[in-house]
Order: C-alpha cells, then sequence, then structure tokens
C-alpha cells in the first residue's frame, strides 16, 4: 500500500510538472510559426544514381526529401498539398514513395501525376478501389 | 496607254458632273416652273405638279443628347455596374466531394490505399512523426508526454519493487549501477531517464522519433517486468 501510494505520488507530481510547464509556454495564437497552404510540388525521374527528386530547382535524394518534406510541413497548415510528377521513365511502384513520405511529414492532401516527357503533356494518376488479390470472393 | 488613260477619266468625269447637275433638285423648278409631262412605259402620261414645301407640316424628332447617367452614377461606376457584376454572380451549384472522396485514400482510414502501394492508410492524428521548429514543441507531443511518463513510472516501480524485494531478503539488486540506497537508486536512475527523454524529444523534432520511442516503449516494458517481479516475490516469501 505505502509502494502505491509513493508510486500515485511521484505520477501527480510529474503530471503537475508537465501540465504546469505546457499551459505556462506560448499558446498556440502566440506561436512564432505562422503556418501557410502551401502546394509543393515535387518532381521525380529516374538516373543512373538512382532516383532523383526536385523541389524548385533543387534536387534531393529520397532520404533528404523526407527531411524536407518534415520541414516545410512546419510552416504547413491543413489545407496544404503535395503534387508528385513523376516522369515516365520511372516505374509503378516507385508512385508510393513521395506520398509515403508526405504522409509521414504530415501532408494528408497528396496528387500523383505521370508526366509524359516527349509529348509534354501530363495527367493526374487515379486509382480505383484497392481489391484484396484471392480466388476467394468473400476475403475482398 | 497613260493619255488614253486620262482621256477616259476625263470623259467619265465629265459625264458624272452632268448627271449630278441633272439629278440636283431645283427649288426653283419646283416652284415656278410649267407642268411637265412624263410618259411611263410610253403607255400613259401624267401630269406633274409642282407642290410647294410649305404646306408639308413639319414634324419634330428629338434629337440625340448626351444622356446623363441614372442615378447619378458616373460613366466608371455604371460600367462597373454594368459589366462587371458577373464576376460578382455567385458560382454555379458545383457537385460536392465528401473529404473522404478528396482523399489521397479514398476508402479511408484503416483501409488499404493505393497511392500507398497497398499499405494501410492510417493518418498521424497525434504528430509522432512530424517535424517541430523548437524542441519544446517536440516535447509537448501527447505521444512524448506519455512515453515519458511511461518510462518514469516504470522506472520507479523497477526501483520500489526491487527495494520491496530486497527488504524482505528474498532477491538482490542485479544492475551495479543500482547497488545502494533508495535516494542512490533514484539519483542515477532519474537522470538517465531525463536524458533519454530528451534525446527522445531531439529527434522527435527532427522526425525520427521511432526509434526513441520504440527504445523507450522496451526499457518500459523491461522496468514494469522487474518491478513487478520485485513486488511478487517480496509479498509472496
Amino acid at each position: 500500500m505505502k509502494v502505491l501510494l509513493r508510486f500515485f505520488v511521484i505520477f501527480l507530481c510529474l503530471g503537475l510538472i508537465f501540465g504546469v510547464v505546457t499551459s505556462a509556454s506560448p499558446k498556440k495564437n502566440r506561436s512564432s510559426v505562422s503556418k501557410t497552404t502551401q502546394r509543393v510540388i515535387v518532381f521525380a525521374r529516374k538516373t543512373d544514381h538512382g532516383i532523383e527528386y526536385r523541389i524548385k530547382k533543387q534536387t534531393y535524394t529520397g532520404k533528404d526529401l523526407d527531411y524536407v518534406l518534415g520541414e516545410l510541413h512546419i510552416y504547413a497548415n491543413k489545407e496544404s498539398a503535395v503534387a508528385v510528377v513523376l516522369e515516365d521513365n520511372m516505374l509503378l511502384s516507385d508512385v508510393k514513395d513521395v506520398p509515403l513520405m508526405a504522409l509521414k511529414a504530415g501532408y494528408t492532401d497528396v496528387r500523383a501525376y505521370v508526366y509524359w516527357k516527349r509529348t509534354g503533356r501530363m495527367a493526374e494518376i487515379l486509382f480505383g478501389p484497392v481489391l484484396k488479390a484471392t480466388a476467394d470472393p468473400n476475403k475482398f | 496607254m497613260k493619255s488614253v488613260l486620262a482621256v477616259c477619266v476625263a470623259i467619265m468625269s465629265s459625264a458624272l458632273g452632268l448627271e449630278a447637275q441633272q439629278a440636283l433638285p431645283s427649288n426653283s423648278r419646283q416652284q415656278d416652273g410649267p407642268k411637265e409631262t412624263v410618259t411611263i412605259g410610253g403607255a400613259t402620261k401624267i401630269n406633274l405638279v409642282s407642290l410647294p414645301l410649305s404646306n408639308v407640316s413639319v414634324i419634330q424628332l428629338p434629337t440625340l443628347q448626351a444622356q446623363e447617367p441614372p442615378q447619378g452614377l458616373d460613366e466608371e461606376q455604371l460600367s462597373k455596374l454594368l459589366f462587371d457584376h458577373r464576376s460578382t454572380l455567385p458560382d454555379g451549384p458545383n457537385p460536392k466531394v465528401t473529404e473522404r472522396e478528396n482523399s489521397m485514400c479514398p476508402s479511408g482510414v484503416g483501409n488499404s490505399c493505393a497511392l500507398l502501394g497497398g499499405w494501410v492508410y492510417y493518418p498521424d492524428k497525434i504528430g509522432l512523426t512530424y517535424h517541430n521548429k523548437t524542441w519544446w514543441e517536440a516535447m509537448k507531443n501527447p505521444g512524448m508526454i506519455a512515453m515519458s511518463l511511461a518510462l518514469t513510472g516504470a522506472t520507479v516501480l523497477d526501483i520500489e519493487g526491487s527495494q520491496a524485494c530486497i527488504d524482505k531478503h528474498t532477491c538482490r539488486e542485479a544492475n551495479p549501477l543500482m547497488r545502494g540506497s533508495k535516494a542512490e537508486r533514484y539519483a542515477v536512475a532519474m537522470p538517465i531517464n531525463g536524458f533519454v527523454i530528451w534525446w527522445a524529444a531531439r529527434e522527435k523534432q527532427h522526425g525520427r522519433a521511432i526509434v526513441p520511442i520504440a527504445a523507450m516503449w522496451v526499457a518500459s516494458v523491461v522496468h514494469i517486468y522487474l518491478g513487478v517481479g520485485g513486488l511478487y516475490q517480496a509479498r509472496v516469501h
């Protein structure tokens, strides 16, 4: 009983410490971070060294892009969106890379486009419903 | 060739000039001239009598004058009223798209998402993977606070359980850092916890929270296991 009481007291103290410090911290409306609606466009293409990503003429590798998207999201509000423009030399399996990074960074509005270099046209990639690859119709 | 052209032009101009003279109405001929007879088609003869123009009543047509803009509007305001009002008209009704349909994963949370390569879509509601501007903002994350409290509580449980067990002489402390009085154990364990929490928040600030959170989770489980084991041994024996 004594142990449980001590346990409870320590938790209470920790809760008070966190609560007081949190309430004393700057409020959201007084925050120095001003969030704006961002439209991030990521161009992706396959090179000899692997996949190269480009935002505003700056090229990044996959790991760098992951970090950059996270840093950009600090200043992004909920209406912000990311568009991924994949060149036609990319694999279909590469379409998920940037959306996964963007989702991890905090963006929820992510769109993917394919860009045909020879014709200079592009189109949004819209998938249909996801089905489970099984012969059993009950498991779709 | 030029002389021929010049002669042709002279003949044409003289001919047109004669016709124009014939076509011009002569007021004096209309008023005072003798009766003339015109033959139409060579069959009937009509006597033309001159009609004095003073007998014709004159209708005064309204002259076109510059109209004043209605209600005192100047040209610019009127132009805005007439043309620019279209831009202020409400847009036509658009089909409403639900938030779910507009999402990157239309199947919704907890279902497979095509854009994620078939992975299940779980947006990070508490923002544990998000970057933060400052260490303090990273620390304020609910996940970080919960994990910090869990680690601290599990450490307390471990120390108290071990102490209870040692007091009953049913076990001994295996960790060389934790040998000593209870105050010494707290003095060792809490700074280590503090450092781990500081490191975790720092990693979380840069979007690398997964490894420290996992480390804190494993440490908490081990602490709880040892603490509960110590309490159990102290109670049983």
